[in-house]
């Protein structure tokens, strides 16, 4: 593109005019200075406001603690090179909240800087007056240690003004910072600096380079019957938390990178170990990643698919999971969930009713109402984990004629997990809440309560009127 | 610590050098890289560029005005990082002083035209002032008409009609010194 050429060449002319023109005599963003300021920036700018912030700093100074969000270590001040300036205060904040980070993993560092000195005034961007942040592993002597040290990126605005920095102004900025790949195990030190004035902070964070302790897999238990049959396909879920960072071409695409591990799960009778003949493997595919791909440490889900076989061992089952570094099954990690399902080869069967609060025939767009589901084992005693109310039926709303509406019930369930055996002619209860859209179609609505693959259709059992309709 | 012991730092090629480069002019530079490249991210690896290529540079140059030294390693950094940008990326203030200016400078054939430079220099000397610093904050800071108008307390008609008449002479002074417009 020649026309750059002419940017090119223009770049070169005098020094003279580019120095005479970098500074304007006046202010020149577009946004009145005091909005452009926060809430708390307007009150901290605010004669009070001054009073009230070198009074904490005072005390601050005096007990020998600045304030710094999390600082994990005691703050050393040291002396800078030559300020321009009065005295700063510097504080910080890391998101996400962590003292640990590992290699390839991206964290937030907010930095703040208050002027406790003179007023004065800068040119620059509109975050010129924002503190510069880099971690140096603990105990360096040199603070800038170009060689080790972590650096961060921090997005300055274009917004090209002259500001006036007065006593108790606050700058913040963030920076978004990646710890390398060949970055050393350890203890890490903050520097925040700002004019010749800097601020160490002792052991902000650590980054650590060993992974396979972070292994831990989870089981998550069915909500369903938890007994099938010979020939039926049962499906478990379970997560594994692991050591995934972010690779370029993740962060590029904006998606992660399918995990690269080996996974097994086999479903075994209780008691028994992964080689017994009555055991049945189960093909394991990779679900979704939970947690956004900046985040290193990752919520991996992945489902187990197990086709029952004809001549599978009646009883109880444990299942098995095993997960291991691609290449490296020495690092075994092994999860064993005792009494998962029972194989039978008689199935389960469901009595369901319901009752509505407040108990009408008709409701309006808005209303609240709450479903209460009775689900009774009808069939041979089985075993469940899950919640203490893993045994209960769910419910949703289906328009009659028109079974793409759906009004779905929210249930919560309790945390406590457990293993429960649920007997021939127990009942369960839940209640469920919903709120009828306020756009929701008007019409006769058939309610379904569903426990695993069984459910019970009960319809036009709630009405859904036009608001008109209430009005009159 | 002042330009002359920052560039002594790179003489002594001390790593420090960077630091003090940062802290005095990171900004400066940083709103260089924005007012061209207008992606935070991108403007950050050019400044860090920057203090690439002044490591390379310094010695054996020995500007006399870092600042500006500096200043005008980033614009080439990001001028070349924008060429190497898609079409459809490109945008912002930049573009927009760079039409204004292809209007009355010829686009060179080759990345830097020394003649040219040096008639933009006399033409720049030959100004006055305030149009001067007018042209040059919109076609080397790219700063936008409005911006300008704030900065030096005129009407953004009064700053466009200056810088309209600015390209005009330009244009003229050109042609009469051989160019084809």
């Amino acid at each position: 593109m020649k026309v750059l050429n002419i940017a090119t060449t223009l770049t070169h002319i005098s020094d003279m005019y580019i120095a005479e023109a970098a500074d304007m005599p006046y202010e020149t963003s577009t946004i009145p200075r005091e909005k452009r300021r926060s809430g708390f920036m307007r009150f901290i700018n605010s004669p009070a406001g001054v009073a009230i912030l070198c009074a904490l700093v005072a005390v601050a100074v005096t007990v020998g603690i600045i304030a710094a969000g999390q600082a994990a270590g005691p703050i050393t001040t040291l002396p800078g090179a030559g300020p321009t300036h009065p005295t700063f205060a510097f504080a910080y904040e890391i998101e996400p909240e962590q003292d640990t980070f590992h290699p390839g993993e991206t964290f937030t560092i907010r930095t703040e800087v208050t002027n406790l000195g003179v007023p004065f005034s800068i040119s620059g961007s509109s975050c010129e007056f924002s503190a510069s942040a880099w971690l140096v592993p603990h105990g360096t002597e040199d603070v800038y240690d170009h060689a080790n040290r972590i650096s961060g990126l921090f997005a300055y605005t274009d917004d090209y003004v002259i500001q006036t920095v007065d006593q108790g102004d606050v700058g913040t900025h963030s920076g978004s910072f990646t710890v390398p790949e060949d970055a050393t195990a350890g203890d890490y030190d903050l520097v925040l600096a700002y004019k010749g004035e800097y601020q160490v902070f002792e052991k902000a964070l650590t980054v650590a380079t060993d992974t396979a302790e972070d292994i831990e897999i989870v089981y998550l238990p069915h909500l369903s019957k938890g007994k099938y049959a010979r020939g039926e396909t049962v499906v478990l879920d379970f997560m594994v938390n692991r050591f995934d960072p972010p690779s370029v071409d993740s962060i590029e695409s904006g998606m992660p990178l399918r995990p690269s591990c080996e996974l097994s799960a086999v479903l075994v009778p209780h008691g028994k170990d992964a080689e017994d003949p009555s055991a049945i493997a189960g093909t394991v595919e990779w679900d979704f990643i939970d947690t956004p791909v900046i985040s290193a440490l990752n919520w991996v889900c992945y489902s187990a698919t197990f086709v029952i076989p004809t001549g599978a061992w009646e009883g109880v089952y444990d299942l098995i999971l095993r997960y291991a570094e691609e290449g490296a099954p020495d690092t075994v990690t092994e999860k064993r969930e005792e009494n998962v399902l029972t194989v039978s080869g008689d199935t389960c069967v469901f009595a369901f009713s319901y009752e509505l609060e407040p108990a009408e025939s008709s409701y309006y767009p808005g209303d609240p109402l709450r479903i209460i589901t009775h689900i009774t084992n009808t069939g041979i005693p089985f075993t469940i984990t899950g919640s203490s109310q893993a045994f209960s039926a769910e419910a949703k709303l289906v328009h009659h004629y028109d079974p793409e509406t759906v009004i779905l019930c929210e249930f919560s369930y309790d945390d406590d997990y457990v293993t429960q055996e649920i007997a021939t002619g127990q009942t369960g209860q839940h209640r469920g809440y919903l709120t009828i859209p306020a756009d929701a179609a008007v019409g006769d609505y058939d309610i379904w309560l569903y426990y695993g693959d069984e459910y019970q259709v009960f319809e036009r059992a709630v009405t859904v009127k036009a608001p008109t309709e209430a009005s009159t | 610590m002042d330009d002359k012991d920052i560039v002594a730092l790179y003489f002594e090629r001390d790593e420090a050098a960077i630091a003090e480069s940062e802290r005095a002019y990171g900004a400066y530079c940083r709103a260089i890289a924005m007012s061209i490249l207008d992606d935070p991210s991108d403007a950050e690896e050019c400044v860090n560029d920057t203090w690439v290529a002044a490591w390379g540079s310094m010695p054996p140059k020995r500007p006399s005005i870092l600042r500006t030294y500096l200043g005008k390693l980033t614009r080439n950094v990001a001028i070349n990082r924008l060429k190497k940008r898609r079409r459809h990326k490109r945008g912002g203030e930049f573009i927009l002083s760079l039409q204004e200016l292809s209007e009355c400078i010829p686009a060179p054939e080759e990345e830097e035209d020394g003649r040219l430079r040096d008639l933009l220099d006399e033409f720049l000397a030959s100004a006055e002032p305030l149009d001067r610093k007018l042209f040059v904050g919109r076609h080397w800071y790219n700063r936008s008409v409005s911006v300008l108008a704030q900065g030096y307390g005129l009407s953004p008609n009064a700053v466009s009609i200056r810088l309209t008449r600015m390209r005009d002479r330009l244009r003229t002074f050109l042609k009469e010194r051989g160019y084809d417009l």
